[in-house]
């Protein structure tokens, strides 16, 4: 069984709402939790494919895939990565 | 929420169409756990520009990610977003307008391939370009 962790978190009033008429007589924490581990698992899979898209590139052109690499964090404002 | 960058239906159509630069964007804002806005009027701009359902499918699933944030076309901008149009100095599009809405109510700048666009039309929105070759 996976250790619990008691967090706290603001949310519009009216999801939480829906969350308990969604938990009825169960556990909020359990639907929340739910929602969550597939949010989570969305977002791992679509970080999986934008690396395999960014993969693809960088395998046909690696010079071109570091250029646009360095010219979009600088549009972007991010800092220059160390050499 | 404040900060974070918002992408205009030009960023969206790019990545949709896999653009190196766009989609090298995406992945930067993520890892640097900034939040991106996608304004769903200029999601569905861009939508119409796209070709294959390939591309259309690509675009839908940057809303996957955990750092994209979602504004939606209601009742409550509706009105804003009609008068950012209507007030562009120069030729706009509503989702333009809705991506000059949603980063000004978030002190955001906006992600675009026409920069040059949003300095005609909307000047006072901040716009990071990606203007690469």
């Amino acid at each position: 069984m996976s250790v619990k962790e008691r967090i706290t978190v603001t949310i519009d009033s009216e999801i939480a709402a829906q969350i308990k008429e969604l938990a009825g007589h169960g556990s909020t924490s359990s639907v929340v939790e739910k929602a969550l581990r597939e949010m989570l698992t969305r977002h791992r899979n679509a970080r999986a494919r934008l690396e395999e898209m960014l993969a693809a590139h960088e395998h046909r052109d690696p010079e071109g895939f570091a250029r646009s690499r360095a010219r979009v964090r600088r549009q972007l404002g991010l800092p220059e990565e160390a050499k | 929420m404040t900060g974070g960058h918002v992408l205009d239906p030009s960023a969206i159509g790019d990545f949709g169409r896999g653009d190196l630069d766009a989609v090298q964007a995406v992945y930067e804002l993520d890892m640097a756990g900034q939040a991106i806005i996608v304004p769903m009027t200029a999601m569905v701009e861009a939508l119409t520009h796209l070709q294959t359902p390939e591309e259309v499918d690509r675009a839908l699933f940057l809303l996957d990610l955990g750092v994209v944030v979602t504004d939606d076309l209601t009742r409550d901008n509706a009105e804003s977003v009609a008068t950012i149009h209507l007030t562009a100095r120069a030729e706009t599009s509503l989702g333009m307008a809705h991506a000059a809405l949603a980063a000004r109510a978030r002190t955001a700048k906006v992600v675009s391939r026409v920069p040059e666009r949003w300095a005609a039309a909307h000047p006072e929105i901040g716009i990071r370009g990606l203007t690469g070759p």
